[in-house]
């Protein structure tokens, strides 16, 4: 039994094709069977609504007059990308208003202007001959400009890693709050609606394929960027008419200490040509598999703790190292079955007809690490190794000599098994003598709650660790809690001194 | 029915909760208290007869405010994706079987924890 997209299209402008959205599927070829599946079933709908950073728009202002070639172009104070000609710009999802607030930005200027709202347009210049004016203030509207075209660079991400934190601290990040020691799992996607993973093979999804985007028609331009098809973590480069969009589809988001960005609601029908397809698009949360990674460790290459499946994360809870553990979505599978459900009934009415690529993506390579001719420098690297210890029975007397006598203002506190219990500095000496005689050993004075760093730390994550808790050094670590060093912010200086 | 007691200076030191507590032979359960030298806050919940312990402090001169609907939520930006119900910590928002959020107002003690996280900034707090 196959197919051609023709004789969908023509069953689409009769008004008598079957589409149903990707989560109907499963249960539809379980009763029918794939043969009979594939006769009755015409397209299937997959949507998704997540944080895409990856996103923004080319927008055209017009030329004033007189012209301007515009250098700096500001959008509600937002910074667009300009070096392109001299009326063009590009707004970023996760450009920041300039100040030092982290309330409004690029994903905040795309909903304002879909919305209809004035955007504040500011634009400076160096002046030529063809273009004299050096500087230029005005309001707009999207209805003002000529072009106003959403081009993301990576979208519609096959599937995401779903993260949790190892570390002792709350971690915020753009996956959400991470709580220390393994308390919760964040993730992102919408499993079995998830447009790539209904076409592992990228047959119908590819370059020139017709898709909902924020509510309007839009295409497929491509991979996108990152575009990881030997690993399963396919992306999508796509573009759509900001001018068509709607904002029930469209939403800026501010994630709490990390920035700025855009919700995009994004769709893909998939034209059910033989039993390959409705095979690929009968496939449920269970078989959607990603990793648990664990943003505890501050580096590129974070630990994949296990395999999960989406049936896992979207239940609620997973099982990680034998302890039941809490999951929450980025995402909205809410929002991406609205999407799905819209492009439905869209193609029921006939007013949107599917389009076979041009061109495949490519369905190899792999995602590189970046080049540095410099390798950054660890913790191990730049720490003092000669560490001054003291015990937690030892009088506060003998600490503050001990102290002294080394020219130093902090010291760990270490076990009889040389375990990290506390640290000490002379201040908490010099409060604890300001009280009187209410603390009379160590351990009754000391912080217990030490910030550590491990010695295969970026000093990059140690400087910002030091900053955060606004502290001047801390002990160096291993998983056993023995100290292999101190690392100050005089340790740090020396990088700057060279 | 919850509400939030304002405590003025003179009345910081007073067991005033104990003593409307006998008074009026009402259970209040504290949710949440702040007490500092000049001024108290606190947000109680009472079940039952709870106009007769907002008539027994405001006796007192003490101000109270009904919190009826304490949380409130623009759905007409609310995504529902449930970042909400994670960070919750009397399940004031759950996600639904059909993935929607749902919200219980009258279970909010106001600790705000769940307003900086909304990604898209759909929750207020008046109080």
């Amino acid at each position: 039994m196959k197919k051609s997209i023709e004789e969908i299209n023509q069953k689409i402008s009769e008004g008598c094709a079957r589409v149903v959205t990707s989560d109907e599927m499963p249960n539809i070829v379980k009763e029918l069977g794939l043969e009979l599946a594939t006769k009755e079933i015409d397209v299937v709908t997959t949507g998704t609504f997540g944080a895409m950073c990856s996103s923004g728009a080319f927008l055209n202002f017009g030329h004033s007059d007189p012209p301007i070639k515009m250098q700096r172009v500001f959008l509600n104070d937002v910074e667009a990308f300009t070096g392109i000609a001299a009326v063009d710009a590009y707004i970023g999802a996760t450009q920041q208003a300039r100040g030092p607030t982290l309330d409004y930005g690029g994903g905040h200027v795309i909903e304002d202007l879909i919305g209809k709202k004035k955007i504040e347009l500011r634009a400076e210049s160096y002046g030529t001959d063809c273009y004299p004016l050096k500087s230029l203030e005005t309001e707009i509207t999207i209805d003002d400009l000529n072009q106003a075209i959403m081009v993301n660079p990576r979208n519609g991400y096959q599937k995401y890693n779903a993260a949790t934190n190892s570390s002792d601290r709350v971690l915020y990040t753009y996956m959400g709050p991470l709580f220390p020691n393994f308390e919760n799992i964040s993730y992102s996607g919408s499993g079995l609606l998830s447009p790539l993973s209904n076409d592992p093979e990228y047959r119908t999804i590819g370059i020139g394929t017709r898709i909902f985007l924020a509510g309007a028609k839009g295409y497929v331009i491509g991979e996108g960027t990152q575009h990881d098809p030997e690993n399963g973590f396919g992306t999508l480069m796509v573009r759509g008419n900001l001018k068509e969009m709607n904002t029930n589809f469209i939403r800026a988001a501010k994630i709490y200490k990390y920035g700025i960005s855009l919700y995009i609601g994004l769709g893909i029908p998939i034209p059910i040509l033989d039993e390959e397809m409705a095979k690929a698009t009968a496939i449920e949360d269970k078989d959607v598999v990603t990793n648990i990674v664990d943003y505890g460790i501050q580096r590129r290459d974070k630990p994949i703790l296990r395999r999960v499946t989406y049936e896992e994360l979207k239940s609620g809870f997973v099982d990680l190292n034998g302890k039941e553990v809490k999951t929450f979505p980025m995402s909205s599978y809410l929002k991406a079955k609205e999407v799905a459900e819209t492009l439905k009934r869209e193609i029921l009415k006939g007013s949107f007809k599917l389009s076979l690529p041009v061109e495949s993506l490519p369905k190899s390579g792999k995602i590189k690490p970046m080049y540095q001719k410099k390798v950054n420098p660890m913790v191990k690297d730049l720490m003092s190794r000669r560490v001054v210890f003291i015990e937690e029975d030892t009088s506060i007397e003998e600490a503050a000599k001990v102290l002294v006598r080394n020219g130093i203002d902090h010291m760990p506190v270490v076990s009889e098994a040389g375990r990290l219990t506390g640290i000490i500095t002379s201040w908490d000496i010099a409060k604890s003598v300001a009280k009187g005689s209410f603390y009379k050993k160590v351990k009754d004075a000391m912080s217990k709650n030490v910030i550590c760093i491990g010695p295969d730390d970026f000093v990059d994550v140690a400087a910002r660790r030091l900053e955060q808790y606004n502290i001047s050094a801390m002990p160096v670590i291993n998983p056993n809690r023995e100290v292999l060093g101190m690392i100050s912010s005089s340790d740090l200086s020396k990088l700057v001194r060279g | 029915m919850k509400m939030k007691i304002q405590i003025p200076a003179n009345l910081v030191r007073k067991p005033i909760v104990s003593d409307i507590v006998l008074k009026t032979k009402v259970l209040i359960n504290l949710e949440k208290v702040n007490i500092e030298t000049n001024k108290a806050d606190m947000i109680v919940d009472v079940k039952d007869e709870w106009e007769d312990v907002k008539k027994a402090f405001e006796e007192r001169g003490i101000k109270v405010d009904l919190l009826k609907e304490p949380i409130k939520r623009r759905l007409d930006r609310c995504v529902m994706c449930g970042i909400c119900s994670m960070i919750c910590p009397v399940d004031v928002f759950k996600i639904s079987e059909d993935w929607e959020v749902k919200m219980d107002s009258s279970r909010c003690i106001i600790c705000k924890n769940c307003i900086d996280l909304c990604p898209t900034e759909s929750l207020t707090i008046d109080y």
